[in-house]
């Protein structure tokens, strides 16, 4: 059978089909369309009308499939393993920040200042579990005297959208602390705070030099007592910012977690102790205001260390110790930045100090001046951080 | 203008129901101010062309004459929106797909018919002879779709291959080529089933 005689048969077959639909399809009732549906959409050109159409595009169409899966994994592989999940802060003076991974692997770690990039410099940090990086940390911090005191002060905080996530970070991160450092013999004060920064409250941050997570702890005092103010509460340390919110009768435990609360309470009594023993230093204050001394004059740090010198207690010395150092580098700042202290020319200036800062910050004489300085500078201004 | 017509293979057969002549795209904006003359026209020009496209989408008779029904109403119903671009038929045959493909969706059917339901089937029971209803049901069977339509519309309705890869997108070596492989198969099913010339 040649191809002729099969088209030929092929034609008789289908002419012969009763086909007469004509009066049929001109009864049935139809109405005009608006618009063309997918039905009816005319072909543009270079589009074709057969089923080919769809096996001409299967390969193109395998072809995205896959792409798109390898585009899938690809972003799956990067969101569990390079995308930031948390944001851990560790503040113990200096400011550390850990960025992880939504396995909990660190991703990121990087520091406030030069002392905290220091303090990580050469840590293999990349990949490793959050809490051994954390150990690792809190080893250097320990070597490095950064915490050296028996009750040393840490601020961890935590950011994540998923709030169940970072509770339990906050958690095992809070035991891990408390387990490491006690292995270490030191009991610390671990305070823990969730995070959910704004823009608003980084440029605080960033404006004050501190971490996002400090500078959430003090927006939160100032939302308990509006009378304290950022400037001030931006330079102190943390362990100070503690005792400020203790003596202004902040309730702590509004604003952070801790099972360590009641040894701030501790903490604080013993540092009341401490006040009364310095009773000499007040009074020295007390004359240094009456003269109209600069309180930024390194004799009185001198005077300030050899008054500690002869106190008899060796925690109230080591703790002077500690603060007076840290005066002094403000202090040296102060001298630097020709800030004299004008606390003389405004005596409402120095009755706020009193009120707030001179008795919080246990006859600091230096540091008070500091904050002095800058109610002086900034006059009434009252910076008060809102969402 | 013309812009589709239908050539008969005057080596195969001179006369082509309905197919023959010139397909003039001016009939459906005639159609679309409410001319019925010029659906008559229309149908009468395509009903041969029309079937044969259904038959290789339905591979039945009756689904074939359900689809060619249905078409022409959407043909009536969109008429006024036809935008010339030069291939009336081509625009015709992608309302019979699209149907085609809209109605195995709604019934869930992603799979064409079984060799066997065609085999065994009486739909072509009105074909006379019945070495035609064989070829016929052979090239129904054993053909693809693609196949087919090369296939049937160029032996029913006499259009040129040329048309026809135009209307299929396809290019005229490979319709020619799929035209001759597909009768070759056909030829050599047929053969072995006894029926020769």
């Amino acid at each position: 059978m040649n191809d002729d005689q099969l088209k030929r048969r092929l034609k008789r077959a289908v002419d012969q089909a009763p086909i007469d639909l004509l009066e049929s399809i001109k009864q049935q009732p139809y109405e005009k369309m608006s618009a063309h549906d997918e039905i009816t959409l005319q072909a543009t050109a270079g589009s074709q009308i057969s089923p080919v159409r769809s096996n001409r595009l299967k390969p193109a169409l395998a072809l995205l499939s896959a792409a798109a899966v390898f585009l899938f994994a690809f972003i799956n592989w990067q969101m569990n393993t390079r995308w930031v999940d948390s944001m851990v802060y560790l503040d113990v003076n200096p400011s550390l920040q850990i960025e992880t991974n939504r396995k909990d692997q660190v991703i990121r770690l990087s520091g406030m200042d030069e002392e905290s990039v220091a303090l990580i410099k050469d840590l293999d940090y990349k990949g490793k579990d959050l809490e051994a990086v954390a150990a690792e940390l809190l080893d250097r911090l320990v070597l490095g005297d950064y915490i050296s005191s028996s009750e040393p002060a840490i601020l961890l905080s935590v950011y994540n959208e998923d709030p169940e996530k970072r509770d339990r970070q906050l958690s095992e991160l809070d035991q891990a602390i408390h387990a490491y450092l006690q292995s270490l013999k030191i009991q610390p004060i671990v305070l823990t705070q969730p995070l959910d920064p704004t823009h608003t409250l980084t440029d605080y941050a960033e404006t004050n030099q501190i971490s996002v997570s400090k500078m959430t702890l003090i927006r939160n005092m100032i939302l308990l007592d509006p009378e304290l103010k950022t400037e001030d509460l931006a330079k102190l340390t943390l362990e100070q910012l503690i005792k400020v919110s203790s003596k202004v009768t902040l309730d702590l435990d509004k604003i952070i977690q801790s099972s360590d609360l009641d040894r701030i309470k501790t903490l604080d009594d013993h540092d009341d102790d401490e006040d009364d023993k310095d009773d000499e230093d007040d009074e020295d204050y007390e004359d240094n205001e009456d003269d109209g001394d600069e309180f930024d004059d390194e004799s009185n740090d001198d005077k300030d260390d050899s008054d500690d010198s002869e106190d008899s207690d060796e925690q109230d010395d080591s703790e002077d110790l500690n603060v007076n150092s840290a005066d002094d580098s403000e202090d040296e700042d102060a001298t630097e930045d020709g800030d004299e202290l004008d606390v003389d020319d405004d005596p409402e200036d120095l009755d706020d100090i009193e009120d707030v800062d001179v008795e919080d910050l246990d006859d600091h004489d230096d540091l008070d001046d500091s904050d002095v300085s800058d109610d002086s500078d900034d006059g009434e201004e009252e910076t008060e951080l809102d969402d | 203008m013309i812009l589709f017509s239908f050539v008969i293979d005057n080596s195969i057969e001179p006369q082509s129901t309905g197919s023959s002549g010139s397909l003039d795209e001016s009939l459906f904006g005639r159609i679309g101010s409410g001319d019925m003359a010029a659906f008559d026209e229309l149908y009468q020009e395509t009903e041969r062309a029309m079937y044969t496209y259904a038959l290789t989408l339905t591979r039945q008779h009756d689904e074939a004459l359900d689809l060619m029904q249905e078409a022409y109403v959407k043909v009536l119903s969109a008429a006024h929106l036809y935008q010339p671009m030069g291939k009336p038929l081509a625009w015709m045959f992608t309302i019979q797909k699209n149907l085609h493909v809209s109605k195995l969706r709604k019934s869930n059917r992603i799979t064409p018919l079984d060799t066997a339901d065609i085999e065994n089937n009486t739909r072509f029971s009105y074909v006379e002879d019945p070495d035609d209803r064989m070829v016929l049901e052979a090239a129904l069977t054993i053909l693809n779709t693609e196949e087919q339509q090369i296939v049937l519309l160029h032996a029913v309705t006499g259009m040129k291959h040329k048309e026809i890869a135009e209307l299929m997108n396809l290019g005229l070596s490979t319709t020619l080529s799929k035209y001759n492989r597909a009768l070759k198969k056909l030829r050599s099913y047929l053969e072995e089933r006894g029926l020769h010339s």
